[in-house]
This record gives structure tokens, C-alpha cells and sequence, in this order.
């Protein structure tokens, strides 16, 4: 049965690749490529970013099962309904100051190993992806392909959430513990250095 | 692995697509592809088929054959239902792929009669975007069966690969996995939805 499954999966990708096969035009600088990269680095250059964001694995790590897979679940999606939001063009008020703090508390959640109920936590992380979501939507390049935007700002995001669990992975031994907590503690600094205009 | 080279070595020898201008002309090879592209390039319409191939089988790993019945009478609908729909059906379409991806994400049981409506609505949604307005005889057959082609080859995929891999790696990392790349198609179709709404 998984024999046929491989063999059909391998079928149809082939056939869909040959379908939607197009020239190639690599390298031009324009288009789907440039939008996508745009989109994957966008959270990743942002230091404000890239603490909150490893934060949420982090922390959902150590908040264990099922926080460690719902909060990476919710995070893209409200995060792009905060995105939708900056694209539409609706205002958030203090979007810089959200950002900043979201590297603050989640930071400290981690650094007092805080167990949040998981409804909390997720509101937690909710609030604080809209105000990530709507930076990212009002800073879109115009010159880029959105689609090709959208893919890798989503992307982008995952991986570091992905980086964020698999460094607390870590949380299974004492020592990785204090390591965890630790970062944790860089991740709130980080956080109150955009804050207080420091970064 | 000379079966895989075999199967992929037409790939480099595949031509440029045209698609959604419905141009192709006389030749039915180029007009099945042309259907078939429609369905596979587009994200609006593609991404919602995905998300649901991915829903149907977290719903069962058989979902797709299952529900397939269902999907292809919405297809059919869809083919009727094209010239009806007015311009901003496709981003209600778009709405509908966003709940899809919510509910394979976020639901650890889905309800059969959940997985059956989606599988209708989404083969219905696919068919009337990627037509267009266009009328059931309008175009040439051979691009409707482009698009019939196009719209269940994508769900297959999609559902035959989170099948393989929810069957070959019997492990919970493996279903959150496949519950995360739902997430991610969804988060894709929200800020798709944002652009559509806002003509970008």
C-alpha cells in the first residue's frame, strides 16, 4: 500500500511538474524570486523580529504537549491576519512598542519557566503575532510579486519558530534548562533594548 | 531509480505556460495544458485545493477517495456554476481555502460531514474561479478537461503525500507536522486574500 502510495506520489509530481513547467528566467531581479526572498528575510533581518519569534518555539517547548505545536499553529495564522490588516491598510496603534514587548515578556515567560495555561498562552502569542503580522504587511515592497512575498514572509517565519523548538529540545535536560532560561533572558534584553531606543 | 529518471526526464523538455488567457488555439494538447496550468499556477485557486487535500487525509488517510465522489459533483456544479459568479466570488473562494486551513490546523478530530462540505465547496470554488465567467461550452473541451485534470491532480498530491507520510511515519511529530504546513497555506491564502481585497 505505501509502495503504491510512493509510486503515485512520484507519478504526480512528475505530471505537475511537467505541466506547470515555464522558461527559465533566473537571475533577473524581478518577479516571484525577488518577492520571495523580500518575504524570507523580511523576519529574518529584523532583530526585534527574530527574538519573538524564536521565543514562541521556545517557549512552547518548554511548555511541552500540545503547546509546543499550537503555538507555532496559531502564530503564522494571526500573524497574517495581522499582515492582511497592514495591507488593507486598518491602523494598530504602538506597533513598534508591540513588538518590542513581545520580545520582552516572552523572554521572561521563558526565563521564569512560566506554565501558562495553554488558552493563555496562545492569546499571548496571538496578540503579540498581530503587531509582528501588521509590520510586515504595511513594510511590502510594491516592486515585488506578493504571492512570491507572502510565501517566503511565511516561511521565513516558520523556519525560525522551527529553530525556536528545536533549541528547546534542550529543556529535556537540567543543564539545557538553564540554557533555555537563559536565552530567555537575551531574548527579553533584546526586547527591551528596541523598547527603550537603545537598538 | 531509472523509473524515477524516466518518469522525470520529460521535464526538461517542457515548454513555457500561458495561462488564464485561453489562447491556446486549436491544438487540444496545448489547450488541456492550458486548463490544467490555470488550476496548478494560480495560488488563489491552487492553494485551497492543497489545504483541503491536506485536511482530508488528517480527516482519514483514505479521506481523498473517500470524499472524491463529492469533490468531483462540486467540480461539476462549478463547470455550470461559472458563468453565475461575479467578481468577488474569488475572494470568498479565498475565505474558504483560509477555513479549510484553520480547521485541518486547529481541529484534532474532523467531522466527516465537515470533510464532505469542504471537499464540495472546494471543487465547486475551483472550477467557477478558474473558468472565469466563461460558459460550460465556451471554451474547448479539451481545456475543461485541462481543468478538471489540473484541480484533481492537485488534491491527489496533496493528499496522497500527507497520506504517505502520515501512514509511513506513524508518529504525532508527523500529523503536527502536516497540521503546520495547513497552517502555513493558510497564513499564504490570508495575506492572498489581503492583496486581492486591496488589487495589489
Amino acid at each position: 500500500m505505501t509502495d503504491r502510495r510512493s509510486a503515485f506520489v512520484t507519478f504526480s509530481l512528475a505530471i505537475t511538474l511537467a505541466v506547470v513547467a515555464m522558461s527559465a528566467n533566473a537571475h533577473t531581479g524581478e518577479g516571484i524570486n525577488s518577492g520571495f526572498a523580500s518575504g524570507f528575510w523580511h523576519p529574518i533581518y529584523g532583530w526585534d523580529h527574530v527574538v519573538a519569534m524564536v521565543a514562541v518555539g521556545l517557549w512552547g517547548a518548554f511548555l511541552g504537549a500540545p503547546a509546543i505545536w499550537i503555538l507555532p499553529v496559531v502564530f503564522p495564522l494571526v500573524m497574517a491576519f495581522g499582515g492582511a490588516l497592514g495591507v488593507l491598510g486598518v491602523p494598530i496603534p504602538m506597533i513598534e512598542t508591540g513588538i518590542a514587548l513581545s520580545g520582552v515578556v516572552l523572554g521572561l515567560l521563558i526565563v521564569f519557566a512560566v506554565k501558562a495555561p495553554i488558552w493563555a498562552a496562545a492569546v499571548i502569542v496571538g496578540l503579540f503575532a498581530i503587531f509582528h503580522g501588521h509590520a510586515h504587511g504595511t513594510e511590502l515592497p510594491e516592486a515585488f510579486s506578493p504571492y512570491g512575498y507572502a510565501v517566503g514572509f511565511v516561511i521565513g517565519t516558520g523556519l525560525l519558530h522551527m529553530a525556536g523548538v528545536g533549541f528547546g529540545v534542550l529543556t529535556r535536560s537540567e543543564l539545557g534548562r538553564y540554557a533555555v532560561r537563559g536565552a530567555g533572558g537575551v531574548i527579553a534584553l533584546v526586547g527591551a533594548a528596541f523598547l527603550f531606543g537603545l537598538a | 531509480m531509472r523509473r524515477a529518471l524516466a518518469v522525470l526526464a520529460p521535464l526538461g523538455f517542457a515548454g513555457p505556460a500561458d495561462a488564464h488567457a485561453f489562447s491556446a488555439g486549436a491544438d487540444s494538447y496545448a489547450q488541456f495544458v492550458e486548463g490544467a496550468s490555470v488550476i496548478l499556477i494560480y495560488p488563489a485557486i491552487l492553494l485551497p485545493i492543497l489545504v483541503l487535500g491536506l485536511l482530508l487525509s488528517l480527516w482519514d488517510v483514505d479521506g481523498l477517495p473517500k470524499a472524491w465522489p463529492i469533490f468531483l459533483g462540486g467540480q461539476f456544479v462549478g463547470l455550470f456554476a461559472a458563468p453565475l459568479v461575479g467578481p468577488g466570488a474569488l475572494s470568498a473562494f479565498i475565505g474558504l481555502g483560509v477555513a479549510t486551513a484553520a480547521l485541518a490546523a486547529l481541529l484534532s478530530a474532523i467531522p466527516r460531514g465537515v470533510a464532505f462540505g469542504l471537499a464540495g465547496l472546494t471543487g465547486m470554488g475551483a472550477l467557477a474561479m478558474a473558468l472565469e465567467g466563461h460558459g460550460l461550452f465556451e471554451l474547448p473541451t479539451f481545456t475543461h478537461l485541462g481543468l478538471l485534470f489540473g484541480t484533481n491532480l492537485a488534491a491527489a498530491l496533496a493528499a496522497s503525500l500527507a497520506g504517505l507520510v502520515l501512514v509511513r511515519f506513524q508518529a504525532d511529530w508527523v500529523r503536527i507536522g502536516v497540521r503546520v504546513a495547513a497552517s502555513w497555506i493558510g497564513a499564504i491564502l490570508l495575506l492572498t486574500l489581503a492583496f486581492e481585497l486591496s488589487g495589489q
